[in-house]
């Protein structure tokens, strides 16, 4: 009996002691599996700011192959679209309101991200002579390329910008490409262009604390702004430091003395606004505030077999809208018809607009030819064209005719349109000379304006 | 033995329990069935909505609104939602709207992504935090499209303008 307890307890021992042993083998295998992983697995690995958007599409290649699409998506909307229609014929009204200016030569609607470098460099617009002081700078590739980011960050965006458009040319080989808005490696979206962190630090803001919905939005800030090329140096800056809205920024213009070009015969000094959808849209549109990223519409997520990834065939989501509007709107076809509506109020109001803009040109015109005029009701009269024609340029030129953010486009033309009226009296007091009141300029041109040589 | 009182107690205890847990139809509670959510009516219009949704034929309301990474967690946040919902019944304080909380928008928001994982994974997992509720563009999947919802476009609140 005193044997069999002995060896109970030897055995209780033993069977404790294997158990442990077990227990720490099993634990120190559970240690060292590797890590379970999810997501994306990468083939390749793919250099900081790599310029070839072909070898990021061996990772990714369901982001890569609707990237190509945007080289033949050159389908139209009712107002814009991506194909390369003209705006000087569609509405000659432009070849006026940009007189003495390259955009009335050549004034031709975007087409998709993979056509950007190939369209740039075969615009009218373009000023080749590099001796001509007035030629066209390096800046003006800062949103056509892949290549920019590695540029920037080997050269500065200072001595890049000091470049001309033809001296730069041979380092420009890739159109639009992934370098444009993801951080290679981690796939992060991030701003490349110095030109927006710059603007976003002016106002105080640090993009790296932004929140991936965020920065659904704020990367395609990186080109989609209103900018103009500061100093000699053409370098580039977004004119935010008083704000993104439309009053801060003609403020901005206003204390800088800014002006794209005199505007001939009124002497006015004039602005060019650029595609300020950023600045656009996050004017407390809607959609905005609803928590809508720009990708949310216009790279919607779509399905392949089991996956979902965001599309990057960028294009005007009303050509998608079960995809791109229905995700979260059930009516399709409402939403749709809305859209129309918007913009269709939006395109006539802008009409008048420029009806208006143009009245007043031509008073100013005749004015300024006047010896006698009183320069300073002339000179208040030419502050008020260049403010309404860069407000009336701001939607005019914001791709969506209204739609990122209706409220906010009527409003601005509204404002616009007095603007241009109260010039144009202004101009006719200058001379005493009520006969400079006479609207309807354009409707009573005949023929209408063609495109400048 | 009929003569200790702790017996009788005991006994007395176990019939009165019996017969509440039969008459009541208490173990019901511990399942899923998402007919007994609806024992409530408060819950009348969360119910019905859910029945008319796409996830009716699919999911309970405990598919969404439990968490499902283990048992014992799974059972603990039934109680504590079961306990703090009895609360606030019979304590009269049931809001006019009912809003899922933080909390209870994480543990949805995770087993959306548990059920849905391969078609998701591009999307949710990487560098960048996705910091979205899939219900904010999906707005009627849960609780269709006239449901007493649980989107965010209807609270002014939830995206102040920035």
């Amino acid at each position: 009996m005193n044997t069999l307890k002995k060896y109970t307890t030897l055995i209780l021992v033993g069977i404790i002691i294997v158990l442990a042993a077990v227990l720490t083998g099993v634990l120190i295998f559970i240690k060292n599996q590797p890590v379970e992983e999810r997501g994306f697995q990468p083939l390749v690995e793919i250099a900081p700011m790599e310029p070839n958007s072909e070898q990021w599409g061996i990772n990714f290649p369901n982001q890569y192959t609707t990237f190509l699409k945007t080289k033949t998506n050159n389908i139209d909307t009712t107002y814009g679209g991506s194909s390369q229609f003209s705006w000087l014929e569609r509405d000659p009204r432009q070849v006026i309101l940009f007189a003495g200016y390259p955009f009335s030569k050549d004034y031709n609607d975007d087409r998709g991200h993979a056509n950007a470098l190939e369209d740039v460099r075969a615009t009218k617009r373009l000023n080749l002579n590099d001796e001509d002081p007035k030629h066209t700078p390096a800046t003006c590739y800062s949103c056509k390329s892949a290549d920019n980011p590695k540029l920037w960050s080997e050269m500065g965006m200072e001595a890049y910008d000091k470049m001309s458009f033809n001296e730069m040319t041979p380092n420009i080989n890739n159109t639009i490409g992934c370098a444009n808005c993801h951080e290679a490696g981690t796939m992060r979206l991030i701003v490349t262009n110095p030109a927006l962190k710059e603007a976003l630090e002016a106002q105080g803001k640090d993009w790296t604390t932004f929140t991936r919905q965020e920065m659904r939005t704020v990367v395609c800030a990186n080109c989609h702004v209103e900018y103009y090329f500061a100093g000699p140096g053409k370098y580039l800056t977004f004119p935010w430091e008083n704000g993104t809205d439309i009053y801060s920024i003609i403020e901005y213009y206003n204390e800088l003395g800014f002006k794209d070009w005199d505007y001939p015969g009124t002497g006015t000094p004039t602005l060019k606004a650029q595609h300020p959808e950023y600045e656009f849209f996050t004017a407390g549109s809607t959609h905005y505030n609803a928590g809508v990223s720009c990708a949310d519409c216009h790279m919607p997520y779509v399905r392949d077999g089991a996956a979902k990834y965001s599309t990057h065939d960028v294009h005007s989501p009303l050509l998608n809208p079960q995809q791109a509007c229905g995700q979260c709107h059930t009516d399709t076809e409402y939403v749709v018809r809305r859209v129309n509506a918007i913009q269709d109020q939006v395109a006539t109001t802008k009409i008048a607009t420029e009806d208006a803009i143009i009245d007043a040109i031509n008073a100013i015109k005749l004015a300024a030819a006047n010896p006698n005029a009183d320069q300073e009701l002339l000179n208040q009269a030419r502050q008020l064209h260049r403010e309404a024609q860069f407000m009336w340029d701001f939607v005019s030129a914001e791709n969506s005719t209204g739609f990122h953010n209706p409220e906010y486009a009527l409003k601005i033309l509204a404002d616009s349109t007095n603007r241009a009226r109260q010039a144009q009296m202004l101009a006719a007091q200058s001379v005493n000379d009520m006969s400079l009141l006479e609207t309807g300029i354009y409707d009573k041109m005949d023929p209408k304006p063609t495109p400048a040589q | 033995m009929l003569r200790n009182p702790l017996f009788i107690a005991i006994a007395a205890a176990v019939i009165a329990l019996g017969t509440f847990v039969f008459v009541t139809d208490a173990p019901a509670y511990a399942g899923k069935s998402s007919e007994t959510c609806a024992n409530c009516h408060v819950m009348d219009s969360m119910y019905e909505n859910y029945y008319h949704s796409a996830h009716q034929p699919w999911a309970e309301c405990s598919d969404c609104h439990l968490p499902h990474d283990n048992i014992v967690n799974y059972y603990i946040e039934k109680g504590r939602q079961g306990m703090h919902d009895v609360y606030v019944f019979s304590t009269g304080q049931t809001p006019e709207v009912i809003r899922a909380n933080e909390h209870s928008k994480q543990i949805i928001q995770g087993n959306c992504i548990h059920c849905h994982e391969d078609a998701v994974e591009t999307i949710m997992m990487g560098a960048q935090p996705f910091d979205r509720y899939c219900w904010e563009c999906h707005r009627n999947v849960a609780h269709g499209p006239r449901g007493a919802s649980i989107v965010p476009y209807q609270d002014s609140n939830f995206y102040p303008v920035k």
